[in-house]
């Protein structure tokens, strides 16, 4: 399986038309793709793919009720539908996530039970029996630094860090790299950077020198996207993948929106080739 | 971090190392690793080691909101007053724990100001 969590600690890098447009390359690809929006805030991947209208409804079923043990088994109930991906869209109730998964681990330990908080949405997910039915995962955690990254990084045990190429975005990464230190060794588990991809970049001397830096680092840059944001509002604007954006909202296509296109599908191509994701049988 | 993809966490339990599923019972024991009783008996606890698990037993270990924060500040504050480039947060807990178990009165104090002995 392809399973990544799509993550940066910086906000407004384009974390999660990443997700979105990744999934849908992969899933353009044969892949069965689940995506899993855990970001609270309005303006997620819920919203970008529009399915988003049960975010604030309290009493609609949603992932913290599975996180915390009160629905349990199959994902169906919850999950939605977005141009050939399943997503499991955000809710606004995992905002106080943190509170409720530490409610729990509270009581769980009155019965002398074990329960880590950060460990929770794995257990969903295969309870769920998501190997069965997806071969990539993708996950957008919201930006900061609590338990739904901790889920999703030890769910997913890899990274994808949207980074823009300024000297704030080269510092969010070595940031990063704490931070999954503290958690590798918190949870015991082993968690690999798939690819750094750096985004917004324009080509001034000062980003050049810092892609440059990136490539030679440690970490591999499969693709780098230039400045889209007329594609990227334009997107968010219809709520939709910029695969769906430029075939019916463009009156003309641009030979370097059609470049980002591809970028996505070399990025898809390259991730399902780290780790040997085959098409599923149909 | 390492370069690449991380190892599969849908993977058949057997073929994976590293990750478990969760144990109902609280104390789980790590398997001890063998190892010489000199070797043991000569070096620091640090460094006899081949991680940051070793002869130890994970409990749960429930605290406020605000020991977790402290706790953190103790972590930073540590790793400025010793030498090494980290200090690994599994060690700053069993130290703090056994510097209150060192220290009774302290630790009587701070059950006074939750309300023992009243």
């Amino acid at each position: 399986m392809l399973t990544a969590t799509v993550y940066s600690e910086a906000g407004g890098v384009g974390k999660t038309s990443l997700t979105a447009n990744l999934g849908r390359a992969l899933s353009d690809a044969g892949h069965e793709v689940l995506l899993i929006d855990l970001d609270p805030q309005d303006a997620s991947l819920s919203y970008l793919l529009d399915v988003d209208d049960e975010r604030d409804n309290p009493e609609a079923n949603n992932l913290v009720r599975y996180l915390v043990g009160r629905s349990e088994g199959s994902l169906e109930p919850i999950i939605r539908e977005a141009e050939g991906m399943d997503i499991i869209p955000s809710h606004n109730m995992l905002e106080q996530i943190s509170k409720h998964l530490q409610r729990r681990a509270n009581e769980a330990a009155d019965f002398g039970e074990s329960f880590n908080v950060n460990k929770q949405l794995l257990r969903v997910l295969r309870e769920a029996g998501v190997q069965d039915k997806y071969d990539v995962i993708l996950i957008d955690p919201a930006a900061t630094a609590d338990t739904k990254v901790y889920n999703a990084i030890h769910a997913t045990r890899s990274l994808i860090i949207p980074f823009e190429p300024t000297g704030k975005g080269s510092q969010s990464v070595s940031g990063l790299e704490d931070l999954v230190l503290g958690l590798e060794e918190q949870l015991s588990i082993d968690v690999g950077v798939m690819g750094i991809v750096p985004n917004k970049y324009k080509d001034t001397r000062d980003q050049q020198q810092i892609i440059t830096e990136v490539q030679d680092g440690p970490y591999a840059v499969p693709v780098v996207f230039r400045e889209r944001s007329s594609l990227i509002e334009g997107c968010w604007n219809k709520q939709c993948t910029a695969f769906k954006y430029i075939p019916e909202h463009r009156k003309r296509e641009r030979d370097y929106e059609r470049d980002t296109l591809e970028k996505f599908e070399t990025l898809a191509e390259w991730c399902a080739s780290e780790v040997g994701l085959e098409v599923m049988e149909a | 971090m390492k370069s690449g993809a991380g190892a599969d966490p849908f993977a058949d339990e057997d073929e994976e190392s590293g990750s478990e599923v969760e144990l109902e019972d609280p104390i789980e024991t790590e398997t001890q690793r063998e190892r010489q009783d000199d070797e043991s008996k000569q070096l620091p606890y640090l460094y006899a080691r081949d991680n940051v698990k070793d002869d130890r037993s994970q409990t749960p270990m429930f605290i406020q909101e605000d020991t977790e924060d402290e706790l953190g500040k103790l972590q930073r504050d540590l790793e400025d007053m010793l030498s090494d480039d980290r200090v690994y947060k599994t060690d700053v807990v069993e130290a703090a724990l056994l510097a209150g178990i060192q220290n009774p009165d302290e630790t009587a104090a701070i059950l006074r100001d939750w309300g023992y002995d009243y």
